[in-house]
């Protein structure tokens, strides 16, 4: 009885299973077709899935249409299978890779998936493929296997990095390194090449590489001039995939992506700029694959290996950039290109006259919001406007600018009585349809109270700093020609001045030199006492012997006096300038000395004497002497003087 | 002897008259040349202008208006050789060095400094003193320093002594500056394409391969000459040979006093 209560509890719950996977219906089939990516360069991949929602049995392999411009590549099958309060639900994906052979735009057709017994369709999807057709020959059959072997054409495991590409493969890997190196280069896109001015178009850097590869940064920084550019913060990991590219494989990620928005109509070519890398260059048989999941990428691993730094850059991109069209444009268009939402609002709606009103507008939408200047308010003859300021707020987004500018602008009433701020008008192209939008906000009644007339109350509620507009520069231009013109006379008056500065700083140098020169020789004078009186002495012999001399010419009373004195005086000072002593305190015993010392014959030391005791004699006597003695005394001295000067 | 004096008198006036006449040209050619821009006849105006340079009134201004007339008729290259030329004259004139960078904003081709970064200030710095005005500080920087020392030989103070070393090395420095300015800076060798467009080759001919390609309003250096063609040089350190009608340089003027033959 036990037992087949049990058998019989146990074929319950099966059936109930069985059953609840029965009874899904096939309406609550659902297929969707992803792709990673809507555009690409020729020769880059392009992964797509299939996922099949809520079949539990009999998924067919999908029929994949037939694609001349691609290769397709089958990569695998996955499936997921949930039961929770007796409802179950499964998910099978099914992973494809296309590779674009040419250029141009494509629609992938529908996906047919078969799934009970029922056929299901996906929706077409557009693809955009960049660059110069690939040299090989476009896969006329997709390269699907059959559903029990996929047989994805992968080429050999990773590996030591191959020198030279692989003949099949020549073409389609893009040389952009120096050295063209196909193991490791970088690709630039942009997801649009026609755009309208203001109009967003994002830049992708994607780093291709086959190397345990480190990524430095930018080495040039790419010329965008004429652009606007928004650059959207990558997080701590780049994005990374494993990717094929010309049948190889590498390890693709993205290190920049960069929203640009050209400034004006025209023809541009964005050069991407550089990029720098080092790799290691390792010959160890694990496989990049291997060290993927270990994160290679930013191989802190192995910080003593040789690194070889690599620079690579990528083709510049062409973007054309059209005009915006002249039909429908409105009269203040604002300039702004993208997809905008405006509204506006008050924070009273009863005030009194001369109190403020806060009128707050906010533009919110995709684009180029930086660039928005405030929306024109119609006139409002009876208040004061000031704008009180704007702030702009960045919207995360992964691909697209977006963002919310808040103007704030006071509306101060200057007489009483019922208002209506009338609606805010804003435009903007629209380039998806290719159309200007205008938009309004909403108008507002207002009620103003008579209130305080005081001074201007517009003074009682100056403006911050922080919140006035700047100066803004409008254009520009060349600055206005000049009126007069400096005449020739002034260069001259230059040209005078320097040649008397010049004639000044010669003289001025000449005279310093002679100045410092005759300081100098004081001071060396000064040092050597001797050299003092041996250089002096001739002078002041002169000086002596002139000074006698005009005392025995003169005819004075008292000239004999000073006649002997002069002689005395300009004996003594000969002597001790000859011998280096002092005249103080030099007597004829001294003079005999020294001259009997220096070997002078008697014959001279008598004169010596007798010209002292003459000298002596006319001193002491008050006698009077003749001028003839005189004049043999003036003999004596300079015969003497002469003698010794011979014999010195 | 009435007639006589007044026959002197009448000629006197008349020469009077004539230097009177003589010497308002140029500013009376200047302000016909000033009216006709007021009144867009720019190619007139050039034409004015050009005669007053062709007498040399070395006027900034002249050149500087010369400058303005030559961009409104769109063409950059004599537009900015002319501003150059206001610039080298009068190098602190606040237009002038703004209708420059204006110019320079013009052109679509960008020029790394590859100068070491002190040199690059200190040309920045002397760009506002013309040659002659260094010298003059010089002059005047070397009598304070002989006045100073003069004095120094009469009183003997320590605060002289500290002084004349100062006044030393600032002649010092501005003896530098005026050689830098004079020889190392490429002031007197600045040459601008006149031309729409040219290229820098390999060698002085046109069988040469391109170097670089170079458009009107471009700042260059002449390195030398050489039958018909010119070696130049750009600040990123780039050179080749351009044709020389295609360039003109800057300083093709002698100021009074100071030989500069710098004519292409």
């Amino acid at each position: 009885m036990v037992r087949s209560f049990k058998t019989a509890i146990l074929a319950l719950f099966v059936l109930s299973v069985l059953g609840t996977v029965a009874s899904a219906k096939d309406d609550d089939v659902q297929v969707a077709t992803s792709f990673d990516r809507r555009s690409a360069e020729v020769n880059e991949q392009i992964n797509m899935v299939i996922s099949i929602k809520g079949a539990n049995t009999n998924v067919m392999h999908p029929r994949i249409p037939a694609l001349k411009a691609f290769e397709t590549y089958y990569t695998g099958r996955a499936s997921n299978f949930t039961f929770i309060n007796g409802r179950s639900e499964s998910m099978t994906t099914f992973s494809y890779v296309f590779v674009p052979k040419v250029p141009g735009k494509f629609t992938i057709p529908p996906v047919e998936v078969e799934v009970n017994g029922k056929l299901f369709r996906s929706v077409p999807i557009e693809i955009e493929v960049f660059g110069e057709p690939s040299q090989q020959q476009p896969v006329s059959q997709p390269q699907i296997p059959q559903p029990t072997q996929p047989a994805a054409p992968v080429s050999a495991p990773y590996g030591p990095a191959a020198a030279s590409p692989q003949p099949q493969s020549a073409d389609s890997v893009p040389v952009s390194t120096e050295g063209n190196d196909p193991n490791i280069f970088i690709r630039v896109t942009a997801d649009k090449r026609e755009v309208y001015p203001n109009e967003q178009i994002l830049l992708t850097y994607n780093l291709y590489t086959r190397y345990d590869t480190r990524y430095e940064g930018f080495e040039e920084e790419p010329s965008t001039s004429g652009f606007w550019v928004e650059e959207f913060p990558l997080g701590k990991e780049l994005e990374k995939s494993v990717v094929q590219v010309g049948g190889r494989r590498y390890i693709s990620a993205t290190i920049r992506r960069v929203a640009i928005f050209p400034t004006a109509a025209g023809s541009y070519d964005i050069t991407p700029g550089s990029v720098r890398a080092t790799v290691k260059e390792d010959r160890s048989t694990r496989s990049m694959f291997d060290d993927f999941f270990e994160d290679s990428f930013f191989s802190g691993s192995d910080f003593f290996a040789q690194r070889l730094e690599k620079r690579l850059s990528a083709p510049s991109l062409h973007i054309t950039v059209k005009p915006l069209p002249k039909e429908g444009e409105p009269l203040a268009f604002s300039g702004l290109v993208g997809n905008f939402t405006i509204k506006s609002s008050l924070d009273k709606r009863t005030v009194k006259q001369n109190e403020p009103i806060t009128m707050t507008i906010v533009v919110e939408g995709d684009g180029n919001i930086e660039t928005l200047e405030r929306p024109g308010l119609a006139e409002l003859p009876k208040f004061k406007v000031r704008d009180s300021g704007a702030s702009t707020q960045l919207l995360p987004s992964k691909n697209v600018v977006r963002g919310r500018k808040t103007f704030e602008v006071i509306l101060i009433p200057q007489e009483p009585g019922d208002f209506t701020i009338p609606p805010v008008s804003f435009n903007f192209f629209n380039p998806a349809t290719r159309r200007y939008i205008e938009q309004k906000t909403g108008q507002f009644t207002i009620k103003v109270e008579p209130g305080p007339v005081g001074p201007s109350v517009a003074a009682m509620y100056p403006q911050r700093e922080e919140t006035k507009k700047g100066v803004k520069i409008e254009s520009r231009d060349i600055y206005f020609i000049k009126e007069t013109f400096t005449p020739r006379s002034l260069f001259e008056t230059e040209v005078f001045l320097a040649k008397i500065l010049g004639a000044l700083a010669f003289l001025g140098t000449v005279v310093w030199l002679v100045f410092f020169a005759m300081r100098r020789r004081e001071q060396v004078l000064d040092k050597d006492i001797a050299l003092k009186r041996r250089i002096m002495a001739p002078r002041k012999l002169r000086k002596g012997l002139r000074d006698i001399k005009r005392c025995l010419a003169s005819g004075k009373e008292d000239s004999e006096k000073r006649f002997f004195e002069g002689v005395r005086r300009t004996l003594d000072q000969y002597f001790s300038d000859k011998f280096n002593l002092s005249p103080q305190g030099l007597t004829r015993t001294i003079v005999e000395e020294h001259l009997n010392h220096t070997g002078m014959p008697q014959d001279i030391i008598d004169r010596m004497h007798k010209l002292y005791e003459q000298c002596d004699l006319v001193h002491f006597t008050q006698s009077k002497v003749s001028k003839e003695t005189m004049t043999e005394t003036w003999n004596v001295l300079t015969e003497l003087i002469q003698d010794l000067e011979r014999k010195r | 002897m009435k007639r006589l004096s007044l026959f002197i008198l009448a000629l006197f006036l008349l020469f009077a008259a004539a230097g009177i006449a003589i010497s308002a040209n140029p500013a009376e050619t200047f302000k016909k040349a000033n009216d006709l821009y007021r009144n867009g006849n720019w190619e007139e105006a050039a034409k004015f202008y050009e005669t007053l340079t062709a007498e040399k009134p070395l006027s900034a201004e002249l050149y500087y208006n010369l400058g303005n007339a030559y961009y409104k008729m769109n063409n950059i290259g004599k537009a900015r050789l002319n501003y150059e030329r206001a610039r080298y004259l009068d190098p602190r004139d606040n237009d002038t060095r703004k209708n420059i960078a204006f110019m320079k904003g013009l052109i679509e081709y960008k020029v790394e400094d590859k100068r070491n970064w002190y040199l690059r200030k200190l040309n920045e710095a002397l760009s506002w003193l013309t040659f002659q005005e260094l010298l003059l500080l010089c002059l005047f920087s070397y009598l304070l320093l002989l006045t100073v020392l003069f004095v120094k030989l009469l009183f003997r103070r320590p605060l002289l002594g500290r002084l004349s070393i100062g006044l030393i090395a600032f002649f010092a420095a501005a003896v530098l500056c005026g050689l830098f300015k004079y020889n190392l800076s490429p002031d007197k060798k600045l040459a601008i394409v006149t031309a729409a467009s040219t290229e820098a080759r390999y060698g002085p001919s046109k069988e040469d391969k391109t170097v670089f390609r170079l458009v009107e309003g471009m700042k260059l250096s002449i390195v030398k000459k050489s039958e018909g063609w010119c070696l130049v040089k750009l600040l990123n350190g780039e050179s080749g040979w351009v044709p020389a009608g295609d360039i003109e340089a800057i300083v093709a003027f002698e100021r009074p006093g100071f030989s500069l033959d710098l004519k292409v």
